[in-house]
């Protein structure tokens, strides 16, 4: 009997067993559907509720309402298009309202704000847009109604007035050339095999991407052969912690590493922190926009460090771009919808000359 | 009177004596069956599986190849545009530029190209103010020092529309010089606006989720030409970038698959997963673009998203093929079970007794014999008193009903586990398993002795004073009197002997001593 009843057990096993390889098999086999969404690198929207637009001039009857939409309401890099947007309305006497999202990815939230400043009867529009294809859609239809100036980011389409910003591809080609200059003044030759590692904010935002293509461009060009760019590109995703833990793992894992190139704010400033903190000389770095830390690197003559920093000239992009809304709102039309507001490098050279201190000082 | 006959008749009542270790469970078939069809579909479902997405890959391949193929057309229309257009100044002697330049401003508006304009000898751009800022800004000079009549330049962002753009350069050949110096070379340049390139491909009828990327095999940049959202165009990538989207397992062949784009290698595939879909991307030199390339990227879904609805039809379809055949087979099992017990019932039962038949109780008890381990059993041999002279008396049909009641009165009285056979004409025997005592076994037998009175021949009472049915009995004790069923046979048979030659009607255990 209890052999039986062994020998039962096995065969509900055995049948079971079947059951799950079977299933299993069944279910790893098949390929997941394409979706697009899925597919999409971006994060997903953030539900964020933006704030309700603030005045930022005095208010007067009669002028025009000019709206200003920016990616981050509280940023030193954004505050600067503020200043030069304030600037401007109060030279052109219209006035300025201002709001913005939380986060770089929200686009939602700056279609919103869009839909609230044309239902508040804006005459005119100014946006730093968080993305490049997202967005085409809602800037487009309000370009319909009334005047929409780009600043800082552009889209992929030509459904807008114009676009006031730094020609990213160009800029990662600046970057690239100081990146040459500052190994050079630390002694390398062509004959040196040295590395460069490349950090990043995030592999979705066409800003970063665009400054990456230009400095491997201009590096492919014009560097020794032997000084090579690494395989890895290290992407950080605007977190302190990680940009931290990526320096030190380029300075671990790559003995011939000799330069990080920073595509952005956060990554610069995070970067620049790692090297003071730990008395790293023997590293070049250059890096976009202005930061406390990179500063010090730069400023500090003869304490052996080698940086550089590209400040963008954000001022002009605000006060150019309400200088725009203006022009398009009396019907004077533009024939080139793309401006270059240029790069200031700010590197020991250039640092007390007097376009390299004004620039220092809108950021500060 | 009693007839226990009727009463005994009924199924339930019949001991169900089969043959010993033949006992079978339907349920071990049924698990059987069950493993070998799950497993039996596994394999078809993974074979299904494998197949489509070999093909998926094959068929994602040719999407690719064709779409670089249709891309490299696009590229060339622009740059055999561009050079005929060089030609008609090839044949022109003494070029006034700038008013060549505005009429080529005014006879070739052209939705196609953004911009256009000639370079003479001396370098000189005839352009608009913002296409030569941009020939100062992007060095586009650079791009026409490449050999051949036809050049392009890299992408860069026009600032006319903000969009990205590339400019062809074609050469205005001198038909009169032989060896026309490189410095003295001239142009005529038309730029055309990157999502161009897609749309004279006509992209429009493939496959809406593949995307094309120019790529530059030095730098590794890349640019979208063409994708499921179109205000992605444009957009910059790098392959370092893109690799992280690659699964880690992959990551290896995309890295070769790269290193044949440096390597110069004209056109290669790649599969790789991401997020749960598998992806065929294949690269094919630019003609007229050296170090660019097309890469044209296609999830391999095309097949698996109809064969994914495929094996679930399949799966369903099978899934009720089992329960339908299995049903089936259970059904057709009992019925075989039935049949065979009909069979097994002829094989081994005394068809007019429907007790065991010599064969099948020897059988039995050779197997208890076999596989009883310190059991007790006791074999009695029966004999019906007289059983000719009945026959004779009234007749084969009283004679047989006799042997069934008889037949009935052992399986009623000896129901506990026993075997009972018959062994031939008017001879039973019994035996019976874990005999425990002689006193137990003793009242059983005078019972039955009683019992034998209440048989009658027939059911005329007229007869009931010709008729006392008796019986013989000899015991013999297993394993004391015989360790086999001939040893307890003969012992059992000169007990019984003993019986008859007292005159019968009677029951004696085997003594050894006796004998």
């Amino acid at each position: 009997m209890g052999t039986k009843k062994r020998k039962c057990k096995i065969y509900a096993v055995l049948c079971f067993l079947s059951l799950f390889i079977g299933l299993g098999f069944s279910a790893c086999s098949t390929s997941t559907p394409f979706s697009p969404e899925k597919a999409n690198h971006n994060k997903p929207f953030l539900n964020q509720e933006p704030k309700d637009f603030e005045a930022l001039t005095e208010i007067k009857e009669g002028q025009k309402d000019i709206y200003l939409i920016l990616k981050y309401t509280d940023n030193e890099y954004f505050n600067v298009i503020k200043d030069g947007a304030i600037a401007a309305a109060n030279t052109y006497s219209c006035n300025l309202y201002y709001s913005g999202t939380e986060n770089e990815n929200d686009c939602k939230g700056q279609e919103k704000l869009i839909n609230t400043a044309l239902s508040r009867g804006a005459d005119g529009i100014m946006i730093t847009p968080n993305a490049a294809d997202l967005l085409s859609d809602s800037i487009a239809s309000a370009q319909k109604q009334v005047p929409v100036v780009l600043l800082d980011s552009i889209i992929n389409t030509t459904n807008y007035e114009v676009c006031y910003m730094t020609d990213n591809l160009k800029a990662g080609e600046d970057a690239a050339r100081e990146m040459i200059s500052l190994i050079e003044d630390m002694g390398y030759d062509s004959s040196d095999k040295v590395t460069i590692g490349i950090e990043i904010g995030s592999p979705s935002i066409n800003t970063i991407s665009e400054r990456l293509a230009g400095f491997c461009n201009l590096w492919e060009s014009i560097a020794p052969p032997k000084w090579t760019i690494l395989s890895e590109v290290k992407s950080n995703n605007m977190d302190h912690t990680q940009i931290a833990k990526d320096i030190e793992g380029f300075i671990k894992d790559y003995p011939n590493l000799v330069g990080i190139f920073s595509t952005n704010k956060r990554s610069t400033d995070g970067a620049a922190t790692y090297l003071l903190d730990n008395n790293i000389k023997n590293i070049a770095l250059v890096g976009f926009d202005y930061c406390p830390s990179m500063e010090k690197m730069i400023t500090e003559t003869d304490s052996g460090y080698h940086a550089s920093m590209l400040l963008q000239d954000q001022y002009s992009m605000g006060y150019k771009g309400v200088n725009a809304v203006i022009d398009a709102i009396s019907g004077t039309s533009h024939n080139q919808k793309f401006f270059d507001t240029g790069l200031v490098i700010v590197n020991q050279d250039t640092l007390l000359q007097d376009g390299t201190q004004q620039i220092l000082t809108y950021n500060k | 009177m009693k007839n226990l006959s009727k009463n005994l008749q009924t199924k339930e009542n019949i001991v169900q004596m089969d043959l010993e270790g033949e006992k079978k469970s339907p349920l071990r078939f049924l698990l059987i069956y069950i493993c070998i069809f799950l497993l039996g579909i596994t394999a078809l479902l993974v074979t299904i599986t494998i197949l489509v997405r070999r093909h998926d890959k094959q068929l994602s391949y040719e999407i690719c190849n064709l779409q670089t193929e249709k891309m490299n057309s696009s590229i060339r229309y622009m740059t055999e545009t561009t050079y005929d257009m060089a030609n008609l100044f090839a044949v022109k002697d003494n070029i006034s530029w700038e008013e060549e330049y505005q009429e080529l401003l005014k006879t070739t508006k052209h939705s196609k190209y953004i911009g256009i304009g000639l370079i003479d000898e001396k370098r000189n751009i005839y352009a608009s103010e913002i296409e030569k800022e941009e020939f100062k800004k992007y060095n586009l000079l650079q791009f026409t020092y490449k050999s051949g009549n036809i050049s392009l330049s890299e992408p860069y962002r026009s600032s006319s529309t903000g969009l990205m753009v590339f400019t062809v350069f074609a050469r205005i050949n001198n038909n009169t010089l032989e060896d026309e110096p490189e410095e003295s070379y001239r142009f005529v340049f038309m730029t055309y606006p990157l999502s161009e390139i897609q749309d004279m491909a006509d992209t429009n009828t493939a496959y809406q989720d593949i995307e094309i990327w120019l790529v530059e095999s030095d730098t590794e940049n890349a640019i979208l030409c063409y994708g499921a959202n179109t205000h992605s165009i444009g957009t910059w990538q790098n392959l370092r970038l893109l690799k992280k989207n690659v699964k880690t397992s992959d990551q290896e062949a995309y890295d070769k698959w790269k290193f044949k784009i440096h390597a110069g290698v004209n056109t290669a595939s790649l599969t790789y997963s991401h997020n749960g879909t598998i992806y065929t991307q294949v690269f094919k030199a630019i003609d007229s673009m050296n170090h660019w390339y097309f890469v044209v990227k296609s999830p391999n879904t095309i097949l698996a998203t109809t064969s994914q609805e495929l094996l679930i039809i399949v799966l369903i379809f099978f899934l009720i093929f089992a329960v339908a055949s299995g049903i089936f087979v259970v059904s057709l099992y009992q019925k075989e079970r039935s049949e065979k017990e009909v069979l097994r019932n002829l094989s081994t039962r005394d068809p007019l007794t429907n007790v065991l038949n010599r064969r099948a109780f020897e059988y039995n008890i050779n197997w208890y014999m076999k596989h009883a381990s310190k059991t007790n059993g006791a074999f009695i041999f029966f004999d019906i008193d007289h059983f000719k002279e009945i026959n004779d008396t009234f007749g084969h049909e009283t004679g047989d009903h006799i042997l069934i009641e008889f037949s009935m009165l052992l399986r009623e009285i000896f129901k506990e586990d026993s075997y009972l056979g018959r062994y031939g004409g008017d001879e039973f025997v019994l035996f019976i398993k874990d005999y425990k005592q002689k006193s137990v076994l003793t009242t059983k037998l005078m019972l039955l002795q009683d019992s034998c009175l209440t048989i009658f021949p027939t059911e005329d009472a007229t007869n009931l004073g010709t008729l006392c049915l008796s019986f013989s009995a000899g015991i013999a004790q297993f394993p004391k009197d015989g360790q086999t069923l001939s040893e307890l046979t003969s012992c059992a048979d000169k007990a019984l002997y003993q019986v008859k030659k007292k005159g019968r009607n009677g029951y004696l255990w085997y003594n050894k001593k006796d004998q």
